[in-house]
Parts: structure tokens; sequence; C-alpha cells
């Protein structure tokens, strides 16, 4: 780093390396949140936050409008995990497919492009009408708004795969299931998980919808029907475990890149 | 620098081919037959399967009268007019922070966290609170477009940013241009395609939040217009609804595409 800056800057820089940065920054974003809703035209409305502590005591309590706390993001962490598990597992299945058969891929890809940049939340009332109101709609929802990421990622890695390897291990006489374990989807994987990381995104915001608009239950329900009954502060909760909990996801599968697939390099 | 050349050239969706092999065609053409023959034979209720006469008969009604007295091309024009203010907000604030991120260490380790906090964060999670602070209006739906479309393209300049040759800034430098002519002539060029890169996945996640936006809390737009007929079930609307959100999404990304070529036409020949 030979970047040139100005002189003024340089001890600047020196000391604000990125963990006082964050401490600097996170602590203005809570101040100013008190400081904001000191005032009284924002407090009617916006939080503040001993309100939110307060209401966190509460709900951790009694629960809110009768489902206890820890039963909503049960549920919620219920949904997720099975959508997303059932959304990995078919997207890496049909990733490979695609890959390996040019007829499958070539019939797949238009629907594909026309399905992948649909908001998931536009077609769930397809889904509710066709697959009701209970959990196999919001499932299958998840599943479909995470899919597109899984199945291109898969694929499009697949195709790094270097032919001369794989002639290599067909002249060492490795069969084919025991070549897809050691080759392809070593090679695949790093890729796969930057894909998972995305479908988690895809799936987790998909949930959210899901819960606000078509469901009795589960902690993105718990925000809007606190925010429709002017419960802010209980809202504010709900976000801030939501949030907690996509950080928290998020955070792990960082740890599951660096920790299964070292040598590659982690940008975002 | 050899890989990033090659990671750009690589194809980044379904749509990059550019060309129709026969099996799509066969695909498509059988997909959209056997809708019809299923739909048209009455084994399944036009509710959860409309035929295509219908659909026909519907978007003759809805194109010409609107839906619930508001015409399809307001409902339409609405829902691009917020998509165009917020992801149009998100690529300037975007562009303009990830330069300054990309250029000043200072600025970078202040706001980099922050972003890096509410990234994972799905939009539909916050636009609660927005609506809280900003009110039901324009404002809070802007909003939530302009911080859902932000990350990809902040953090794509960023990168771009700090990793412009510096040869090429100091050439401007000795050569006497202001540091403003530095950034407009060097170092925004320089950036241009991975600005053009977070853009359209920038794009993608504004169009979809904007779509969620409209159903929670709007009562005009193409995401209310297919969320009243889902309640209703009117799947013809729906289905027209959601095949308009599709072409928006492929015309959006082929525009990208042709900027992509048009504007950076010197990637992946250096």
């Amino acid at each position: 780093m030979n970047r040139k800056r100005p002189v003024h800057l340089r001890p600047l820089d020196e000391i604000l390396n990125p963990v006082v940065g964050a401490a600097i920054s996170f602590s203005l974003v809570i101040v100013m949140w008190f400081l904001l809703t000191r005032n009284a035209t924002g407090a009617a409305l916006f939080p503040s936050p001993e309100q939110v502590a307060a209401a966190f005591q509460r709900i951790v309590r009694e629960g809110y409008l009768g489902s206890p706390l820890g039963q909503s993001i049960k549920i919620s962490l219920q949904r997720i995990a099975l959508g997303w598990s059932v959304c990995i597992l078919l997207g890496v299945i049909l990733g490979f497919a695609m890959n390996a058969s040019a007829v499958v891929r070539d019939a797949v890809m238009p629907w594909l492009a026309f399905y992948r940049p649909l908001p998931p939340l536009a077609y769930l009332s397809l889904i509710v009408l066709w697959l009701g109101v209970g959990e196999t709609s919001k499932i299958t929802l998840l599943v479909l708004a995470g899919l597109p990421p899984v199945m291109i990622g898969t694929m499009t890695a697949l195709q790094a795969v270097r032919p001369e390897r794989v002639e290599a291990f067909r002249s060492m006489g490795v069969g084919p299931w025991q070549t897809l374990a050691q080759l392809y989807f070593p090679t695949a994987l790093p890729a796969i998980l930057v894909s998972v990381r995305i479908s988690f995104g895809a799936c987790f915001a998909a949930l959210i919808g899901a819960e606000m608009i078509a469901s009795e239950s589960g902690i993105a329900w718990m925000v809007i029907a606190a925010t429709n009954r002017g419960a802010t502060d209980v809202a504010m909760v709900g976000v801030l475990l939501m949030s907690a909990i996509a950080l928290a996801v998020d955070m792990a599968l960082r740890l599951l890149q660096t920790h299964l697939v070292p040598w590659t390099k982690h940008e975002q | 620098m050899a890989t990033r050349e090659r990671r750009r050239r690589q194809p980044r969706g379904p749509l990059t081919a550019g060309k129709f092999p026969t099996v799509s065609v066969v695909s498509v053409v059988t997909g959209l037959c056997a809708w019809a023959a299923i739909a048209s034979s009455g084994l399944l209720s036009k509710i959860l399967l409309p035929p295509p006469s219908e659909m026909w008969r519907v978007a003759g009604i809805l194109f010409s009268q609107g839906y619930a007295g508001v015409s399809f091309w307001t409902n339409y024009g609405v829902s691009l007019l917020r998509l165009a203010e917020g992801f149009g907000l998100a690529v300037v604030i975007g562009t303009t922070l990830g330069i300054a991120m990309g250029r000043n260490r200072v600025i970078s380790n202040l706001i980099y966290p922050l972003i890096e906090v509410y990234r994972p964060l799905p939009a539909l999670a916050y636009f609660t609170l927005l609506v809280l602070a900003l009110g039901t209006g324009e404002a809070s739906k802007i909003a939530v477009l302009t911080l859902g479309g932000l990350p990809p393209v902040l953090l794509a300049t960023r990168e771009a940013a700090a990793t412009v040759r510096q040869d090429r800034v100091e050439a401007a430098r000795s050569m006497g241009l202001s540091p403003i002519r530095i950034l407009m002539i060097v170092i925004l060029p320089s950036c241009l395609p991975e600005i053009i890169t977070g853009a359209r996945i920038g794009f993608g996640l504004c169009f979809t939040t904007l779509v969620a936006a409209e159903m929670i809390a709007a009562n005009s737009g193409l995401g209310w217009m297919t969320y009243q007929a889902g309640q209703y079930a009117e799947s013809s609307v729906l289905v027209i609804g959601l095949i308009v959100m599709g072409f928006t999404g492929i015309v959006a990304d082929l525009g990208f595409r042709l900027l992509y070529r048009r504007l950076t036409p010197w990637v992946g020949k250096a």
C-alpha cells in the first residue's frame, strides 16, 4: 500500500484502524438513537432504547399476543432450516445435472432466466392457491427463493473443473462416483459455499415476507402484528432479533468458508 | 490481474449466452403447450391454472380498463418510478461512498462496519423501522429500495476504487490534473465495470424489495396489484402480473449488459 494521502490524514489513518472505526461508528449510531428519540416529535412513533429494553423483558416473560417469544423464534428457525436445506440439496443436484448434460441445461435455462428475477413474494399467492396456507407453501416459497443462486453457482463452479484432471482421474481408473466426490465436489465447494450464503439471504428475506403477509406465527409475524397494533417497541425488539439471527448465520457461514475451503480468498 | 480478466469474461447468468439452443425452444414450447392442454382439459380449476384463453381475455380487460378501478399502466408506472428513484439513489450514494471508501481508509474504517452489519439483513426487516421513522408515504419506500440496493454497488465500487492502478493516478497527477479531474478522468472510468456489475446485482435486490414493500404497505403499484389479485384468487391477473415482472427483470438485465458492453468496451481486451 503506497497510496499517497494528504499528510494531515496519515496519523489519523493509523489511529483509526478498522476496530476503532467500528467502535466509533457503532457508538455514534447508538448515541444518535438515544438523542433522536429524546425529542418530542420522534418519541411518539420511534421507540427509545429504554422502551425497547423494557419491551424485550416484557415479551421474554409474557410473550406477545399469546405466543411466547421462544416459540416464535423456534418456528421461524425451523422454517428456514427446512426450506434452506432442501434448497441447497436440490440446487446442488440440479447444478450438477445441468453441468453434466447440455440437454438438461438448455431445457432448464429459459425457465430459470424468467423466474430468477421474479420477487418471491410475488408468486407466494400462487403457491398459496396451489398448496394452501400451511407450512408446505412457506417451505416451497423458501426453496424457490433460494434455489437459483445455488443452481447457477454450482453449475458455473463445475465448469471450472479442468479437463486434464478429469482425464487424469479416468486414466487412473477412478470410478465416476469417486471422481464426483474427489474431483468435482472439492473443485466446486468454494463457489457452492458462496452461493449457499447468497441463498440464505434470499431464503431469509422470503421467510420474513411470507410471515408478514401470510402467517399467524413466527418472529416476522410478531413484528408486523406489533406494528399494526402500534406497539413499535415490540416491533423493534423483533427487528433486532431478526438482525441477530441473520448476522449469526452469516458469520457462521463465513467461519465455515474459512475452515472448509481455506485455500480460497474470501472477499465478501 | 490475469484471474481478474478471466473472471469477467465468464458467463454471469442464464442469459449471457445470448443464443437460443433448439432444446431451449423445445422446452419452452412443450411447457406452454402442456399448460394450455392441462388448463383447457378442465382437470384443474381455473383458479389453480388459468387457461390461455381466459388469460387473454383478462389481459385485454386489465390493459384497457385496469384493475380495481386503477389503470394497469398507472400501477406499472408508479412501480417503475419508485424503482427508478430508489435504485438511482442507491447507485449515486453507492458510487460516491464507494469511491470515498476505496480512496480513503479513514472513511472506509468508519463506514464499512455499518455496511457489513446491515447487509445480511432482509430489507423487509428494517422496512418496518423506516415506516416508523419516515411515515407510510413514498419516502419510506424509496428509502428501503435505496438501502436494499446499496451494498452491492458500494462494495463493488470500493473494491475497484482501492485497486485503481497507482501509476495511472501518478501519471495524471504529474501532468498537473486537479484531484477532481483525476477522479473524473482516471478513477471513475477505472471503476466503471465494477460499478455496472454491482448496479446489476443491486437492481435485482431493489426489484424484489419493491414488490415486497408494495405488498405490505402500499395501495398502488404492481406488487399491490398482484397481491390483491392473489387475495381474491384472481389467478389470471396474478399470473399476468408475474409475467410483466419477469419481462421487466429480463429487459433490465439486458439493459445492464448492453450498458456494460457500450460503456466499458475495453474490459477483457487488455
